[in-house]
């Protein structure tokens, strides 16, 4: 009921704050929720690995997350500096599903969220809820160190409950990934990110 | 040093020969950077213990680098005798630039571009920092983030950045390094034998992504594992009785090429 009643809010929020500010408070409420997530280390990327197949990371909060190892980003020296990880489905779909069931459409201020966020901040989101979700997993990034580096996330490529996807241009080339290899991922994940050592050289000459 | 999950992969001299190389690589870039013609890093006695001059003189550079021997003693004499620290030299030729290294060594930049004293202020303050850059080298210290952080900036930044180069440039001749060619190549030849081609390349690759790393950079505990990883597929494609031979060899290979002295 509870995640029902959250699609009005935003439309009550959006009434006295407007779409930018809808944006900030999810950015807020990320930031303070990645805050109260505590710090985890783990001693290199197959323990790690291990532990989000496991749900045993801050990342699994949001539910079933696939390394995909197949994918593995390497820095200008060839090294093994991050991976990419996927969800089959995006955690806030089942409330999407209810909205619409117990409510009827979904609300155009999700709409008007979205397209703030995807004019001024990053052009990535599908939802209102991708607003809150990008920097929620950019600050657990920072908190999760693997072989004592923290991570850095950069969201890729996401598919909405619409079938509209989006590619981020913008992150695709800092972690040296085809598009085409987001398009293909699509096909069976709804969400796509990078994790990376922070601060590795992943573009630019040795 | 291990790599393996190193975000900045730097290295340290560890031997005369990567000394040499960092010291012949802060004259290059001094040399370059600043557009000089010749750098040479000399002894108060006269030797010179690492140079860098371009293949060909012109004769205006041949003439410079002469009026420069013919002046070495006297050079010397001051730096030892009355501890010269910066000079510079203008001729008709071109100009000379001195800077001592220490109580008993100097560098000395020639150039025959015409330049105004007035507007070297860059090109000294880069000399001087080369100087110190070398200094840091010829005494062999060790380049610490507790010592880079006892020199300015810019020092500091240059000693990090020939620290990246050394490692760019010279990882591929270190023991580890040939080490971790060797373990591959034994393993993906043996690999290949009983699994074919395709399977080999799909395995391996999975491997080294599930280790986490890749072959230059692998440590024991990363081939252990990579090793049960193959272990574990071949076991899959191939049966118990093969897994468990293949198993029992490589293993051994591993441990002797690990601890092996070279």
């Amino acid at each position: 009921m509870i995640d029902v009643a959250l699609a009005s809010l935003i439309e009550d929020m959006i009434e006295k704050a407007g779409a930018d500010g809808v944006v900030e408070f999810w950015q807020r409420v990320g930031d303070n929720l990645a805050s109260r997530v505590g710090k985890e280390a783990y001693l290199g990327w197959t323990s790690f690995n291990v532990a989000v197949r496991e749900g045993r990371t801050a990342f699994s909060i949001e539910g079933e997350v696939t390394p995909l190892t197949d994918m593995a980003i390497t820095d200008v020296d060839g090294d093994v500096v991050g991976y990419l990880y996927a969800t089959r489905q995006c955690c806030y779909v089942p409330t999407i599903s209810r909205t619409r069931f117990a409510v009827g459409r979904i609300s155009p201020a999700d709409k008007a969220v979205t397209d703030e966020y995807n004019e001024n901040v990053h052009n990535i989101a599908v939802c209102n809820f991708c607003v809150f979700h990008e920097r929620f997993r950019e600050e657990i990034a920072k908190n999760v160190t693997v072989s004592g580096n923290p991570l850095a996330c950069f969201l890729l490529a996401t598919r909405g409950w619409t079938g509209e996807t989006k590619i981020s241009s913008k992150n695709v080339v800092q972690v040296n990934i085809n598009e085409d290899h987001m398009r293909a991922l699509l096909r069976n994940y709804e969400c796509v990110y990078a994790l990376v050592l922070r601060g590795a050289r992943l573009t630019g000459e040795r | 040093m291990p790599y393996a999950g190193r975000v900045d992969k730097t290295m340290g001299a560890d031997t005369v020969g990567h000394l040499k190389h960092l010291l012949e690589t802060e004259l290059k870039r001094a040399r370059e950077e600043n557009g000089l013609d010749i750098a040479m890093f000399l002894g108060v006695d006269g030797r010179i213990f690492s140079s860098s001059i371009p293949n060909q003189l012109d004769p205006r550079q041949y003439r410079l680098l002469n009026l420069l021997k013919g002046n070495l003693a006297h050079i010397c004499s001051q730096l030892s005798g009355q501890n010269m620290m910066l000079s510079v030299q203008q001729f008709e030729a071109g100009t000379i630039v001195i800077s001592g290294v220490g109580d008993r060594a100097f560098l000395v930049f020639l150039t025959t571009k015409t330049v105004e004293i007035t507007k070297m202020q860059g090109v000294l303050a880069n000399v001087l920092k080369a100087s110190i850059v070398v200094r840091h080298l010829f005494e062999s210290r060790p380049i610490t983030p507790e010592i880079l952080a006892s020199y300015d900036e810019a020092v500091a930044g240059e000693l990090k950045r020939l620290t990246r180069i050394l490692f760019v440039e010279k990882f591929g001749e270190t023991k580890e390094f040939k080490k971790n060619k060797e373990i591959a190549q034994y393993l993906q030849l043996k690999l290949g034998a009983l699994v074919g081609p395709g399977p080999l390349q799909e395995i391996v690759t999975m491997a080294y992504n599930e280790v986490g790393s890749t072959a230059p950079y692998m440590t024991g505990s990363h081939w252990e594992r990579f090793l049960t990883i193959l272990v574990d597929r071949l076991r899959e494609i191939e049966g118990d009785s093969v897994a468990a031979k293949a198993e029992k060899e490589w293993r051994a290979h591993l441990k002797q090429v690990l601890s092996s002295f070279v």
